[in-house]
């Protein structure tokens, strides 16, 4: 059942690709992180290993992290883990609304 | 003693009465001042002359259903409850600026006020700016939005943008067409940053320009404010009176005051207009540009040695997992490896399936190092121009040339050496007896030259639609040509064929053109042949032209033209202005 509301919630954000498709000030929406990590996954895998850039950061901020070593290697491990973006999408999401810090990181 | 203080309690009591007396004058002033207001009216998205927008009259945008600016500050001046100064914070805001109302109003109790203000009370403001496109006539002119940037998140920043309200399911033509006449309403739209970059650089291959912003604290503040007011607000939106610059230049007005300037037609306002109103009064400081995707891809290919652009060639035409190990050896490697990488997801988005090896050449990872998209923009050239010359292959005539320059864009975008031109009103005149004549006057004139290559292949055309004379001493008469073919070349190459039509005013007549360039530093030579049908002699015709520049320095070049087909030899000074 969450795998079928998590595909629902990549397939509103691909097609919520469109500029016109608003969102309320003061929030990031599930289908906006959706589209964040999924069009991004290239340079995203790039900046957890790297441990820099300003996507990573964004990241850290989308999932509520601070920019620290523990953040980032808690994100490389979880990177390392995942074969390909959705996959990559679903931890990340997992870890953005546990609201459990690091215990989600694998 | 009790005659001191009898007399003290009236001084007083006049005092106040004479305080009290002053400031009712002031605050019944300021509501007569209120239709010279400009922030307020800009607050109202009322009219110059104080009178509010009758499309929102019927709405809860205004506390009355009165017609003007200064009846709205009446109502709220007189009715300050909690629920009011949550839901109208900037005009309270204002109100209390120009001292309308004696203090602040207190907003602590507002929690969804601040909980949209903390998004939007930032350190950096960009007017963000996508560069006109060609591709679709919605794309015409650009695009204008406010970016509330988070240092510590980018992507994530809100995106404010002012757009015509469509469920997605319209044409271009419809949009075009209600959007021309006024039919169609308009909202502020909030976005992350990242949707408007995948939008933008990514899916239209657009490049971005982000300005910042110069904004003090308290203008911000009132900014801010106002944005949670218009959230989810139908305002009115038109091309050309209200379109996303003027709902962009509306807000700023709100926290800088007056933008002086207008573009075409008095009250136009595009995307250019408003960088160069900003730039003027000093309020754009550092600037950056987002390339797109596919001219990074082409910057980076032409900035690897010829071996290492053999090996990108050898990696997306197979074999590609042993390449990818002889690849990531080294950095420039790695930048090998990324140029195939962001080739194959353009590839997958253009073709709707990913090439064979996707999986294979995506799981590869690679230390990119600095992020790629982002560089700092030199000013580019202007797009006016003037040209003086003579026509030495006819009587010596002195002719001129004039481009306006209103929208006159030469972008980079596209994978290769890409011409996305937009010229209006650019005209040729010449002296002829004395007397000073129009030659050519080319009221629109599109072309999207795009070179095909290993990364993409694009098609190129070319759309003029004027008035000209087939010969000096002939009288003016419209045309249009339209053409559409391919080009191919090098960063210092550019070689076209296009096929198409020219419709004169009384004839048809299909046409083939083959036109090469090239550059060598400030020198560069166009050349170009054409066949066609000439009426009213109905022979076919073959034309060279033939143009040499030669670009003495920046905004001023040397220009020899040659056209066989009208005999022309114009030796010209072309000055950008």
């Amino acid at each position: 059942m969450q795998a079928l509301s998590l595909r629902i919630v990549v397939i509103i954000a691909i097609g919520a690709s469109s500029i016109a498709n608003s969102q309320m000030i003061g929030q990031i929406t599930d289908s906006d992180f959706a589209g964040f990590v999924l069009k991004n996954t290239n340079q995203l895998r790039y900046e957890i290993a790297a441990g820099k850039g300003y996507r990573l950061q964004s990241l850290l901020f989308a999932i509520g992290f601070d920019y620290s070593k523990s953040a980032i290697e808690c994100l490389q491990e979880t990177n390392a883990h995942q074969s390909n973006s959705f996959e990559l999408f679903r931890a990340l999401n997992e870890i953005r609304i546990s609201e459990q810090g690091y215990d989600n990181c694998s | 003693m009790t005659t001191v203080l009898s007399h003290a309690r009236r001084m007083t009591r006049f005092l106040c009465i004479l305080l009290l007396a002053i400031q009712t004058s002031a605050v019944a002033s300021n509501f007569g001042i209120a239709p010279t207001d400009l922030i307020w009216k800009r607050l109202l998205f009322a009219d110059d002359q104080g009178k509010l927008s009758p499309s929102l009259v019927q709405t809860d945008f205004y506390l009355t259903t009165g017609t003007t600016a200064a009846e709205e500050m009446r109502a709220l001046a007189k009715q300050q409850s909690p629920e009011l100064v949550c839901r109208y914070p900037a005009r309270y805001a204002h109100m209390a600026n120009i001292g309308v109302i004696p203090s602040p109003v207190d907003t602590s109790h507002c929690i969804e006020l601040h909980k949209k203000l903390e998004d939007l009370l930032v350190d950096d403001v960009w007017l963000v700016i996508a560069s006109p496109s060609v591709k679709s006539p919605m794309s015409y002119f650009g695009h204008v939005a406010l970016v509330f940037r988070r240092q510590n998140d980018l992507y994530f920043s809100r995106a404010i943008s002012f757009l015509a309200d469509s469920d997605g399911h319209d044409s271009d033509l419809s949009l075009m067409l209600r959007g021309a006449t006024g039919a169609i309403p308009g909202k502020y739209t909030v976005n992350s940053f990242h949707q408007l970059i995948n939008k933008y650089v990514e899916v239209d291959q657009r490049a971005v320009t982000a300005y910042q912003l110069v904004i003090a604290p308290e203008e911000l503040d009132l900014l801010a404010r106002h944005l949670v007011e218009v959230d989810g607000v139908l305002i009115d939106y038109n091309f050309f009176t209200n379109n996303c610059s003027t709902g962009i230049r509306t807000l700023l007005e709100v926290a800088l005051g007056e933008i002086t300037g207008t573009d075409l037609f008095g009250r136009y306002t595009s995307p250019n207009m408003l960088v160069a109103a900003l730039q003027e009064t000093q309020r754009l400081d550092k600037v950056f540009l987002f390339e797109p995707t596919e001219k990074t891809i082409y910057d980076e290919y032409w900035a690897l040695t010829p071996k290492q652009r053999l090996d990108v060639r050898a990696m997306l035409q197979g074999d590609t997992p042993s390449k990818i190990r002889k690849a990531t050896g080294n950095e420039q490697s790695a930048r090998a490896l990324w140029i195939v990488q962001n080739t194959y997801r353009l590839q997958f988005k253009a073709y709707g399936k990913p090439p064979d090896d996707y999986a294979a050449v995506m799981a590869v990872d690679l230390d990119w190092g600095p992020e790629p998209y982002q560089k700092t923009e030199v000013k580019s050239a202007p797009h006016r121009y003037f040209a003086v010359g003579f026509d030495f292959g006819r009587s010596n005539d002195p002719v001129f040339s004039l481009s306006p320059g209103l929208y006159d864009k030469q972008v980079p975008s596209q994978t290769g050496k890409v011409r996305q031109t937009f010229r209006y009103l650019t005209a040729d005149f010449r002296m002829l007896n004395s007397n000073l004549q129009v030659d050519e006057l080319r009221i629109l004139d599109l072309e999207f030259l795009s070179q095909r290559n290993m990364f993409s292949k694009p098609r190129s055309w070319q759309f003029q639609f004027g008035v000209k004379r087939s010969d000096p001493a002939e009288s003016l008469g419209t045309f249009a040509s339209y053409r559409l073919g391919n080009s191919w070349g090098s960063p210092n190459d550019l070689i076209s064929v296009m096929g198409g039509v020219d419709v004169m005013e009384h004839y048809i007549s299909p046409s083939l053109t083959a036109s090469y360039e090239r550059s060598w530093g400030r020198t560069s030579i166009a050349s170009g042949y054409s066949h066609y049908v000439s009426e009213p002699l109905n022979e076919r015709m073959s034309g060279l032209n033939l143009r040499i520049t030669n670009e003495v320095k920046k905004d001023m070049a040397v220009t020899f033209d040659f056209d066989s087909a009208s005999s022309t030899s114009i030796l010209s000074l072309r000055v950008g202005f």
